[in-house]
Order: C-alpha cells, then structure tokens, then sequence
C-alpha cells in the first residue's frame, strides 16, 4: 500500500482481513493467489491458532471465533457484490438522479460499517482469549503474511 | 481489472475484507466496476471532439489526484489503527476516532467520485454516455 513503509504487526483476524485484501488488490504481484478463496486463509489462521494455543477450550472457542469472521466476509462480500451490481444498473441509465446514488453508497456504507464493527468484535474477542504469549506468537506469524501488503494499493490496477 | 469471471468472483470475496478498513464505495467500484484508466480510454475512444476530450479526461485525472491525497491520509489512519490493534491490551475505544477519521475521508471520496461521475455525464450525450459506458466490454 502506497505510503506504507514498514510492517505493522497484526492480531490474527485482523490480519488474515488484511492479507486477504493484499492479494486481492494485486500488489503482491502473485498471480496465482488472486483467484485463491477466503476459504483457504481461514484455514491458514485456523492452523495457527490451534498450533499457538496448547488450551484445548480456549482454542476451540477461538476457532470458533475464525469460522465467525470467514461467515462475516462471505456475507460482506456477497453485499459488495451486490453494490457493484447495482451501481452499474443505476449508472447506466442517463437519467438517474444524484439523490439514487447517494442512496446507493449511504447504504453500503453502511454494510460495510457494520460488518467492519462485527470484525472488529472478532479481533477483539480473540485478543482477550489469548494470552500475551500466545498473542505475540500469533501476530509475529501474521506479519509475515502482512508485509506482502505493504507495496499494493487498491485500484492501482487502474493507473 | 482483467480478471478471468470465476477468479474476478473470489478476488472480490478478499477485496470485501480490504473494505473494513481500507475504502468505501468508490474503492469498490475503481477496482471492480472499471478503473480510472478504462475510463480515459473509453472517453478517447468516444468523443471525437478534441477540447471536449480533453477536458473530460482532465477532470478524470484531477480526480484521480484528489483521490490519491485521500487516500495517503486514509493509509495513515490505518496504520495507526493496525498498530493498536497489534496489542493485546489495546482498547476499543482507542480504535474509533481513527475509525471515524477514515469513515469521513471514505465519504468525501465517493462524494468526489460521485461528483465527477456527473459532471462527465453533464458533457456527453445519451448515446454518448452509452457508447463510454460499453467501450470495452463486451
């Protein structure tokens, strides 16, 4: 990400959000991720937590926490989806008015708020049922992952 | 964006996560409706006269500038909100000035997207807008 210089650590669900996003914005300049699904990096974390926290009922709950934030993204991505199909209906007729649009993007503003929050709630939930070892263990693996974010920029395609 | 239809599908699954944090509607649209760059294209392709041309593809690239000062500021809230969230004893409450810096800078970009979607719109005719919007796409 443009402006970005250095690795900036992560706690795991925040940081499977942001890698997920690197490579969909293609700054990591794989290829062969872009197409990969959420599926795969929620497995990825879900790997890591259960090789970080020795606590069998910790763990399980914060596996649970990683199948919450994957439904989340599923749900949040269905609803972009959504907004992008219907930004192109509205766009193309001519005679759409600005109030239409305003609309559009107030509403998926706030999706996108209320997911983000539920995220959030995720991350943070996670956070507490860690202990500081654990915690740091998790986020030193997920930097790794992140520093692949580092050069992307969203839309840059387009430049 | 070219990106094969069932990939184009999944990307977008990882650009939702990028979404929480990273851009609002106007990010969504600039990486997958179409990119700056496919619009000048488009524009050039249709509008045959040349001060109209280039006054359209002007005010694409002003926005673009715009865009980009938005979102260095955007890329600055983020990384210090990754940053409290990298800590175990980090706060929710530490989080949300941050968050709404960011909210109010993703607003102000899809008001200017939105704005300069309607004044391209204002210069072009119906078959115009229709040629610009299909140029591209098949």
């Amino acid at each position: 990400m443009r402006g970005v210089r250095r690795s900036i650590g992560l706690g795991a669900l925040l940081a499977l959000v942001c890698v997920v996003a690197a490579l969909a914005a293609g700054g990591c300049g794989k290829k062969t991720t872009k197409g990969e699904s959420i599926e795969r990096y929620s497995e990825e974390l879900r790997e890591r937590v259960s090789s970080h926290v020795p606590d069998e009922q910790r763990k399980e709950q914060m596996l649970l926490l990683v199948d919450q934030l994957e439904a989340l993204l599923k749900r949040f991505n269905q609803q972009t989806m959504d907004f992008v199909a219907s930004y192109r209906k509205l766009n193309a007729d001519y005679d759409s008015d600005r109030p239409a649009f305003d609309q559009l993007f107030a509403d998926y503003s706030a999706e996108r708020i209320s997911a983000r929050t539920e995220a959030l709630d995720l991350h943070f939930k996670l956070a507490a049922l860690a202990s500081v070892e654990e915690w740091e263990s998790i986020s030193k693996a997920e930097t790794k992952l992140y520093e692949k974010f580092q050069s992307s920029r969203l839309g840059g395609e387009g430049k | 964006m070219n990106v094969p239809r069932r990939e184009r599908g999944q990307a977008l699954i990882l650009l939702a996560a990028w979404l929480f944090f990273g851009g609002g509607g106007s990010s969504a649209l600039v990486a997958y409706d179409r990119p700056a760059k496919e619009v000048k294209k488009a524009v050039d392709h249709v509008i045959t006269g040349e001060t109209r041309r280039d006054a359209m593809v002007k005010d694409i690239d002003n926005w673009e500038s715009g865009q980009d000062k938005l979102e260095d500021a955007v890329n600055k809230n983020r990384e210090q909100l990754l940053q409290i969230m990298r800590r175990k004893d980090a706060q929710r409450s530490q989080t949300e000035p941050l968050i709404a810096r960011m909210d109010e800078t993703f607003r102000e970009m899809d008001r200017n997207f939105l704005d300069m979607r309607f004044r391209l719109k204002e210069q072009v005719t119906k078959t115009e807008w229709k040629e610009i919007l299909a140029y591209g796409r098949d």
